[in-house]
C-alpha cells in the first residue's frame, strides 16, 4: 500500500490527501442531510440573524486567514531566499563562518571578513574545471545600495543579458541592478561603508558612470551597483590587480598586484566539478561551501518552528470554532421556540437536527472560504513588505499545504457542529413551546 | 592483584576494540573509505550513504558509486533552490592524488534507491565503494533518522 502511495505523482498525492481530509466532514453532512431539504429554512435563519452570523463568519475567517497566511508566508520566504542563492554555485572565502560569508556574498549583508589573497585567487581561477572565478568585493554603498566589485562574467551569470545598455568595460563604469537608485547614463560617487556610519566624502572626486541595467533577479542584487573589482581597489588606493601600464579590467589578475577579495564565486564547467572544487578548496587556509547547503541546513533547523506554527494555526482555528459553536448553542436557545414549533407541526427530529447542523455548516464553510481569501491577501501584503525591506523577492501564493489545512479544519468543525444540532433536538418540547 | 586483573581485561578486550575500530575503515592500494554511515531509513525509501574517501596514492582516482545487497549505489550531488532540495546523479568525482573527499549530508552521497528493508539504528550494512577501479568493502553504521554524522566522525584512524 505504501509502495503504491509512493508511486503516485506528488500532485495526485496532494489531491487525494485533501479529499481524505475533507471526506469525513462531507460524509457526515451527506448522512445528516440525506432525503431532507432544510436549506430554505437555513436561508431564513441566516437572514434573520444576519449581524450575528456575519460576526461568526468573520471570526472563523480571521482565524483561518491567520493560519493560511502564516503558512503561505513562511513558504514564500523560504522559496524566495532559496531562489536568491540559486546562482551562487560555490563560494570560496577565507576560513570563518559559512553563514556570515553567505549573508555577505549572497544577500549583501556585509561584515568584516578576512580576504582571499591574490595567490589564492590565482590558484582557484586556474584550477581544472573552473569556468570562471569572480571576486565579490563589497564594502562601499550609494544611497543605501551596496556597491560591489566583480567581473563581467559574474554580471552575465547573475542576470543574463542586460535589460538596458551595456556591461562595464572600464574601471570607472558600473552596471546597475534592476531597482538600483541610479539610471543608465547617470553617475555616482560611492560612500565608504554602509548605513548611517558610511563616510560619504571618503571617495570624493571619484565617480562611476552607469552603462547598463540588469534584468530583475528577485534577489538583493537588484538594488546593488556592480562595478569592476579594479574600481573598488583603485578607489581605496590599492593596486588594481594588473601591471601599472595595463588598462584591462577583469581576470587574469597579477597575484602580487591583487589586494584580495572577501569572497570568490566559483562556477564549474561541469556540475560534478563544483563538488570536486569544494573538496579541493576546503582546507586550512581556505573555506569552500555551497550557499544552497548552508541555506538548506538553516531551513531544516526552522522546520520545527514551522511545525509549531502549523499546530498553533490549527489550534487557533479550532478554539475560534469552538467559541463560535458555543455561540451557536446560545443562539439555538434563542430560537428554541421556533424549533419547538417546527416539531409541533410534525417535523421529524432528524429534520430539526439537519436544520441546526446545516446552519452551523453554512457559517463554517462561509468563514473558511472567506478565510482563504483573507489569508491570500494577508500573505501578499506581508510579502510586499518583506520584499521591500530585504530585497528578496517573496511571492506567497496559496498551495496544497493551505488547502490541506483548510480541508482538515472544515472536516473537523463540521463534525463538531453535530453537537449543537444534537443539543437542539434534546431540548424539552413542551417547555420550549411555553417560553 | 587488581592491576593484573585490569591488564588481563585490557588484553582480552584488545582484539574486540581493534575490530570495532577497523570496522570504520576499508583500505586498498592507497585508497581508504572511513566512517561510512547512513541515517535510519524505512523500507522503500531512498537511503543516502555518507563517508570519507582518502586517496593517499600518487594518482588521481575516480569515485563512481557502489553496490549494496546487489543494488547499485549512485553518486549524487545536492542542490537547493526555490523548487526545494534535489539530488542529481553525478557520473563520477575525481579525487586528486593525496587528497580526500567527504560525502556529507546536503553535499554528496551514495544513494541506494528504494531500500528493500528497514535500515534500523544501531545495525550495520556492508557495501562496496567503487573508487579508482577498486571495490572497497565498507561497513556502514546506521544512525538515527535525524543523524548528521558518523558516531566516530573526527577520530583519527
Amino acid at each position: 500500500m505504501l509502495d503504491l502511495w509512493a508511486s503516485l505523482p506528488p500532485a495526485l498525492q496532494d489531491v487525494l490527501f485533501a479529499l481524505a481530509l475533507i471526506a469525513p466532514g462531507l460524509l457526515a453532512g451527506a448522512l445528516v442531510l440525506r432525503g431532507l431539504r432544510p436549506l430554505p429554512l437555513v436561508g431564513a435563519m441566516l437572514r434573520r440573524f444576519a449581524f450575528v452570523n456575519a460576526l461568526f463568519v468573520a471570526l472563523i475567517a480571521v482565524s483561518v486567514g491567520l493560519g493560511v497566511g502564516l503558512l503561505a508566508q513562511e513558504r514564500g520566504l523560504r522559496q524566495g531566499s532559496a531562489r536568491s542563492a540559486e546562482k551562487f554555485d560555490l563560494i570560496v572565502a577565507a576560513p570563518g563562518s559559512e553563514v556570515t560569508v553567505m549573508l555577505a556574498a549572497v544577500y549583501l549583508q556585509p561584515s568584516d571578513m578576512a580576504l582571499v589573497t591574490g595567490a589564492q585567487y590565482a590558484e582557484i581561477a586556474a584550477a581544472e574545471g573552473v569556468a570562471f572565478a569572480a571576486p565579490i568585493a563589497f564594502g562601499d554603498s550609494y544611497q543605501g545600495a551596496p556597491v560591489v566589485g566583480t567581473t563581467v562574467d559574474f554580471v552575465t551569470h547573475l542576470a543574463g543579458p542586460l535589460a538596458e545598455g551595456r556591461v562595464f568595460s572600464a574601471a570607472e563604469e558600473a552596471v546597475a541592478g534592476a531597482y538600483a537608485p541610479v539610471d543608465v547614463g547617470g553617475s555616482f560617487t560611492p560612500a565608504h561603508g554602509h548605513g548611517p556610519a558610511a563616510e560619504h566624502e571618503a571617495h570624493e572626486g571619484f565617480a562611476y558612470a552607469v552603462t547598463g541595467r540588469m534584468a530583475p533577479t528577485g534577489s538583493p542584487w537588484d538594488r546593488a551597483l556592480l562595478v569592476p573589482v579594479e574600481g573598488v581597489w583603485a578607489v581605496h588606493g590599492l593596486a588594481n590587480g594588473h601591471a601599472p601600464d595595463d588598462p584591462r579590467i577583469g581576470p587574469p589578475f597579477v597575484p602580487e598586484m591583487m589586494p584580495g577579495t572577501p569572497a570568490v564565486l566559483v562556477h564549474a564547467t561541469e556540475l560534478w566539478g563544483n563538488y570536486a572544487l569544494k573538496s579541493r578548496f576546503t582546507r586550512g587556509d581556505l573555506m569552500a561551501f555551497f550557499p544552497g547547503t548552508v541555506l538548506a541546513q538553516l531551513h531544516a533547523l526552522m522546520r520545527d518552528v514551522r511545525s509549531a506554527m502549523s499546530l498553533m494555526a490549527v489550534l487557533t482555528q479550532v478554539l475560534v470554532t469552538l467559541s463560535v459553536l458555543i455561540g451557536l448553542m446560545i443562539l439555538v436557545r434563542l430560537i428554541a421556540r421556533s424549533l419547538a414549533l417546527l416539531r409541533a407541526i410534525g417535523a421529524p427530529l432528524r429534520f430539526v437536527f439537519a436544520v441546526v447542523w446545516a446552519y452551523s455548516a453554512a457559517l463554517i464553510l462561509s468563514g473558511a472560504t472567506l478565510g482563504l481569501a483573507l489569508g491570500w491577501g494577508a500573505a501578499r501584503g506581508i510579502s510586499a513588505v518583506i520584499t521591500a525591506r530585504t530585497d528578496v523577492l517573496v511571492t506567497a501564493n496559496l498551495g496544497w499545504p493551505e488547502a490541506h489545512l483548510v480541508a482538515g479544519f472544515i472536516s473537523l468543525t463540521l463534525f463538531m457542529a453535530l453537537l449543537p444540532a444534537w443539543l437542539a433536538v434534546r431540548r424539552p418540547l413542551l417547555t420550549d413551546l411555553r417560553t | 592483584m587488581r592491576a593484573c586483573l585490569l591488564s588481563l581485561l585490557l588484553i582480552a578486550a584488545a582484539p574486540a576494540l581493534a575490530e570495532t575500530h577497523d570496522d570504520h575503515v576499508a583500505e586498498a592500494e592507497g585508497l581508504r573509505v572511513l566512517h561510512a554511515w547512513t541515517p535510519a531509513t524505512a523500507k522503500g525509501a531512498d537511503a543516502l550513504v555518507y563517508m570519507e574517501v582518502e586517496n593517499t596514492s600518487a594518482a588521481e582516482v575516480m569515485l563512481t558509486g557502489g553496490e549494496a545487497e546487489g543494488a547499485a549505489l549512485e553518486l549524487v550531488g545536492f542542490s537547493y533552490g526555490a523548487a526545494g532540495e534535489a539530488w542529481t546523479v553525478l557520473p563520477g568525482l575525481p579525487i586528486p592524488a593525496r587528497a580526500d573527499v567527504d560525502l556529507e549530508p546536503k553535499v554528496l552521497a551514495l544513494r541506494w534507491s528504494s531500500v528493500p528493508m528497514d535500515l534500523v539504528p544501531g545495525a550495520e550494512l556492508e557495501i562496496e565503494v567503487e573508487v579508482g577501479g577498486h571495490h572497497l568493502h565498507a561497513h556502514v553504521e546506521i544512525g538515527a533518522a535525524g543523524a548528521t554524522g558518523h558516531s566516530h566522525a573526527g577520530h583519527n584512524h
